[in-house]
């Protein structure tokens, strides 16, 4: 019994020193984004890494789910013979949520996990260490160009993503399901409005935030050799998947009950 | 080219196509009718049905333009509240005065919008700032209430119907009497089997007939 409450106290007391540890990471990178002087150059290899580089498979997965999205619809909307509302489903459902949250879960599977795993083995053989003795202070030297790249990579990526998604809804209903190319376009702006893309661009700059800085927390307390690299990368990603959807859940209320 | 320069400029063709994207789905989405040309009017109706702004404005069945504004106000006579509803059409629209206007549904969705049934004279077109009079929609409760007397009217007809039948059943009254009572086809049988064997009888006139009248 008493074990079994230490357990569960231990792990409580565990989650909120992990809470306060990204918090101090967030205001410590924010902090150091703001003091001079800020290199470009690693901000720039970071974006690129980030952005640039993980757009064909952005691209590919964002094609996919339009694809699957317009049959899945059809499949229900052909029964009502309403095929018409596949074009609004498919535009806002991309742009509203999923264009958002996959393009999310992409980059923290691909670049949250690589931020953790270079950080690890830098932290388990000391360079990070190495740094300090160096003067010069880890986060504005490792975490803050992260910061900034996934940040502001992120939601240009959606947009590429939002584009692609619906091109993949538009391929199929135009070419399978028979609706005439420009009534789908139309119907597709009519559907969105500016609102529609703005919500789900602000997620994508907290998703972005959430992935550097779960990734880089992740990175920089690794202990323990290699093993430990492999256990806090899969650490980061499983982390920065729940916090992901759990902020989008939040955000899809906070736009649903607050601002209708 | 230097190696720094050739990852700005990569970094940079991303995003700057990205921000293209995103100013064109801005531009698509974002209604550009601001910078058409058009007038707006004033449809006055006793009861909205619920038509929302940007609701698209029908004249003749064509998407002419789409309702701007709604606002409820007192009637100055009245005292009844109504709705005002501007509506913004394109320019080259020629709106007759005495079209009918009225709040349609659309769709499976049943998103309502502005149906306006064109006149007859189209030398008194509508103009800027006009007001129109708009038919009101007879309202949910109303049909209730009228097919509710209705059904009540067709009840008691039953009703009484039902007593009259009921009557005829049990052999009452002149009609119960002609359908269940054989007399009558008796009377008949007799007389017709009896004209069978004397024909004659048919042409036969008694001689007293005439000297009675």
């Amino acid at each position: 019994m008493v074990t079994l409450i230490r357990g569960i106290g231990s792990r409580v007391v565990y989650y909120i020193d992990y809470v306060g540890a990204i918090g101090k990471l967030f205001f410590n990178s924010l902090y150091w984004t703001f003091v001079p002087p800020l290199k470009r150059e690693r901000i720039l290899v970071q974006a690129r890494n980030i952005g640039l580089e993980s757009l064909p498979i952005v691209s590919l997965v964002a094609f996919f789910i339009g694809v699957i999205l317009a049959l899945q619809t059809a499949y229900q909307m052909q029964k009502l013979s309403s095929e018409i509302y596949i074009a609004n489903i498919v535009a806002l459902s991309i742009v509203r949520e999923l264009g958002p949250v996959i393009t999310s879960l992409i980059v923290a599977g691909r670049c949250g996990a690589a931020v953790t795993a270079e950080l690890g083995t830098m932290k388990v053989t000391e360079q990070i260490d190495a740094l300090e003795t160096l003067a010069t202070n880890p986060v504005k030297y490792l975490v803050v160009p992260r910061f900034l790249a996934f940040t502001f990579m992120l939601p240009v990526l959606t947009i590429y993503a939002n584009l692609i998604g619906i091109l993949g809804g538009y391929l199929i209903c135009v070419y399978r399901l028979g609706i005439r190319s420009s009534m789908y376009v139309q119907l597709t702006f009519d559907a969105l409005s500016i609102k529609d893309l703005a919500t789900g661009l602000i997620k994508t700059l907290v998703f972005g935030m959430i992935i550097a800085m779960v990734g880089c927390l992740e990175g920089m307390r690794t202990e323990g050799g290699a093993e430990g690299v492999g256990k806090a990368t899969t650490l980061s990603v499983v982390t920065s998947f729940i916090l992901i959807l759990a902020a989008d859940c939040v955000f899809t209320a906070i736009f649903y009950f607050i601002f209708p | 080219m230097t190696k720094k320069s050739r990852l700005e400029l990569a970094v940079g063709i991303f995003i700057i196509i990205g921000l293209g994207v995103l100013v064109s789905f801005v531009f698509f989405i974002s209604d550009f009718q601001l910078i058409k040309a058009g007038y707006k009017f004033d449809v006055v109706f006793g009861f909205a049905n619920g038509i929302k702004i940007g609701a698209p404005a029908r004249l003749a069945g064509v998407d002419v333009g789409e309702v701007k504004d709604i606002v409820i106000f007192q009637d100055s006579v009245t005292g009844k509240p109504k709705a005002r509803i501007r509506v913004w059409v394109q320019k080259d629209t020629r709106v007759p005065a005495d079209s009918q206007i009225w709040i349609n549904t659309l769709g499976l969705l049943g998103e309502k919008y502005l149906e306006m049934m064109p006149g007859k004279n189209y030398e008194l077109t509508v103009k800027e700032n006009d007001t129109l009079q708009g038919k009101d929609p007879i309202p949910m409760e109303e049909i209730t209430e009228e097919t509710r007397k209705l059904v009540l009217k067709i009840e008691e007809t039953v009703d009484n119907l039902n007593e009259v039948l009921g009557q005829v059943k049990a052999g009452q009254g002149n009609v119960g009497k002609l359908v269940y009572d054989e007399i009558v086809y008796k009377n008949i049988m007799e007389l017709t089997e009896d004209l069978k064997q004397h024909p004659w009888k048919l042409f036969w006139r008694t001689k007293e007939k005439p000297e009675k009248k």
